[in-house]
């Protein structure tokens, strides 16, 4: 009886209160969006890369490292002579290597050099392996495997054939033209910068540098001391899985220490939670900003509903009169205060929902985020639930101020 | 029974004794400001009651404890006030219902009886779904009789229940009033300022009468 009441005295109010409401619901949309977004970009981050024990560089910073070997952001510094790649590799307790050669592009998408231990022993997520969509890993020189964002968004298919630009811009005045690639595997989506990037031969971008054994080296040589280049003894990075993890910080306290030139071996795992790290500063003061939007709204509804007390003087008279209890009407307020918060938090929900759902495909386009459309995590529940308490609270003040006016000094007939 | 509003030294009322028979019609009238409100309230259970004893059908109001209070205003006591006297966003048989399910009233038997009272008060029952505010002065008076009629109380507290109303209607109303009260045979206490209903009552008493605070504070004058 007093959840109708109450439904009826927020219709009767419909003005104030779908202002509240819109309040609220804008509030709900900002806590759940930078929780979802944010909950779905970690999750994101962290299936980047899986399985591999530790990424070689040269000497840089760990986030550094990090950033161009598995997000190909950004740009090696340096690159790691054949010698050291092949001693290191060569180790008894290394158990595999995938080589790493970064610096090209095609169309704005990256190109990575490597070889077929990439398919093979690369990992993503929970351990998930690469799968083609369609063809198979390059057997030959001049092959190239394409990540499904860079097909789909090109529109290539097997057997089209493609040159590479040197450099990273979209457009690019040196085109390796005489060494085209010729497409012969695309990759199952992954959600992770592989579905970005074109992978071919090592020997192929050797070539196409004029490097190795086909052409004469042409165009590259005022540019290459400007911005360096990977030479075909020299590989960008490297990672490396081992027989037993309980080797690894042997190996990367060797690789380290390495006396040939200078090296930096990290654990993914750690590099990752490290760069995380860094946006987590920006992650807390986003929390922040959508914790006081939604204070703002809840301080809205106890406004509301403590500015809707004065002209219910009459009413709470008159609920009293018929023998209605004070605490029922205590309860009465408290439960307006929680239709309106409970709504709010429905709709803020159903908008967010639209809007992930209008917008996931830009998403994974632009950003590479592939986001669940549905906002409701367990962690979002938990906001909501806290949401609902906070309302509860500060609706404390309206409901104790009918209360109080329901007890008698006001009641006037 | 003496009675000060909380943190006043004066009282408002100072009343040796007053009592109203089972079934007897008063008209207890008084100027505004003779404390007629506020004995209602405390016959009522609405004020709690600090000095002295207030007796209704044998229970001591200052000794009940606020729900028992409110129960007991539920279930004995009907009111109807001067104007604004439903839920304006209710519907008029929400509004009936209330009171109805705050006395325990099982749903079927209030609607037999809210038919029967808007018959008897002349209401359409097409009335039921209409919200309160939608409602004539006049035919929100007599929802309010309804409603404080529904319990079948013992007691019913009417406070100037015609002042919102015109000449010719006063007396149609203090007469339907009546006529519907005798189907119970409950109480009344009938509070206006205006003596020309007195003679609708068995008895009048004037709150001069009753209240030595008012005698005090005539001497003054004189």
């Amino acid at each position: 009886m007093l959840f109708s009441i109450a439904w009826k005295s927020l219709l009767n109010r419909k003005v104030s209160v779908a202002l509240t409401l819109a309040s609220l619901t804008l509030s709900v949309i900002v806590v759940v969006g930078v929780e979802h977004i944010r909950s779905q970009a970690r999750e994101s981050f962290d299936r980047t890369v899986s399985g591999v024990d530790l990424i070689v560089g040269a000497r840089t910073s760990q986030i550094n490292l990090l950033l161009y070997s598995v997000f190909r952001i950004g740009n090696a510094t340096n690159g790691i002579s054949s010698e050291s790649y092949e001693l290191i590799a060569g180790d008894p307790r290394v158990a595999w290597t995938i080589p790493l050669s970064l610096g090209d592009s095609h169309r704005g998408y990256r190109v990575l050099g490597t070889d077929s231990n990439f398919f093979e022993h690369f990992r993503y997520a929970q351990q998930n392996s690469l799968e083609f969509e369609q063809g198979k890993a390059f057997s030959t020189e001049f092959e190239t495997v394409l990540g499904a964002e860079v097909a789909r968004q090109l529109g290539y298919k097997i057997g089209d054939t493609i040159t590479l630009s040197h450099g990273l811009g979209q457009i690019s005045f040196s085109n390796h033209e005489s060494t085209p690639f010729t497409v012969s595997g695309i990759l199952d989506a992954t959600g992770t910068p592989v579905d970005q990037t074109l992978h071919v031969t090592l020997e192929g971008l050797d070539a196409a540098h004029g490097l190795g054994s086909h052409e004469d080296s042409h165009l590259h040589d005022d540019e290459a001391s400007e911005e360096h280049h990977i030479s075909s003894n020299e590989v960008t990075a490297f990672m490396l899985g081992l027989h037993s993890r309980m080797s690894v910080f042997d190996i990367q306290g060797a690789i380290n220490e390495y006396t040939g030139e200078p090296l930096l071996a990290i654990l993914p795992g750690v590099a990752l939670a490290q760069l995380w790290e860094v946006m987590g500063s920006v992650e807390n003061i986003l929390a922040l900003i959508s914790a006081l939007v939604m204070l703002a709204s809840l301080l809205g509804i106890a406004t509301m509903l403590f500015a809707s007390m004065r002209e219910r003087q009459r009413e709470i008279f008159l609920f009293r009169s018929v023998g209605m209890h004070s605490t029922s009407i205590f309860f009465l307020i408290e439960i307006e205060a929680i239709l309106i918060t409970t709504l709010g938090i429905g709709l803020g929900l159903g908008f967010v929902w639209i809007a992930l759902s209008a917008g996931q495909n830009h998403l994974s386009q632009e950003y590479g985020l592939m986001i669940d459309t549905f906002p409701l995590s367990p962690s979002i529940a938990a906001y909501l639930g806290v949401i609902l308490l906070a309302s509860l609270i500060l609706s404390l003040l309206p409901g104790l101020a009918a209360y109080r006016s329901s007890l008698g000094s006001k009641l006037k007939f | 029974m003496n009675f000060k509003w909380p943190g006043s030294s004066n009282p408002v009322l100072d009343i040796s004794e007053f009592n109203v028979e089972r079934g007897e019609r008063l008209f207890l009238y008084g100027a505004s400001g003779s404390g007629k409100s506020t004995l209602l309230s405390l016959i009522a259970g609405l004020l709690p009651s600090k000095e002295g004893e207030i007796h209704v059908l044998e229970q001591d109001m200052s000794k009940m404890g606020d729900r028992a209070k409110d129960r007991f205003r539920a279930k004995h006591i009907g009111f109807v006030f001067q104007q604004f006297n439903l839920i304006p966003y209710l519907d008029v048989e929400s509004n009936i219902g209330l009171a109805a399910s705050l006395a325990g009233l099982s749903k079927i038997e209030t609607k037999q009886r809210t038919l029967a009272l808007l018959d008897a008060l002349l209401i359409d029952a097409r009335f039921l779904s209409q919200r309160a505010d939608k409602l004539s002065i006049g035919q929100q008076q007599r929802v309010a009789v309804a409603r404080a009629l529904i319990n079948e109380p013992e007691v019913l507290i009417a406070d100037e229940p015609t002042s919102s109303l015109d000449e010719e209607a006063k007396d149609e109303f203090i007469e339907l009033l009546l006529r519907t009260q005798q189907r119970t045979g409950a109480s009344v206490i009938f509070v206006s300022h205006d003596r020309s209903l007195m003679k609708h009552f068995d008895r009048t008493q004037s709150m001069t009468d009753i209240n030595r605070v008012l005698a005090h504070r005539g001497s003054h004058v004189i």
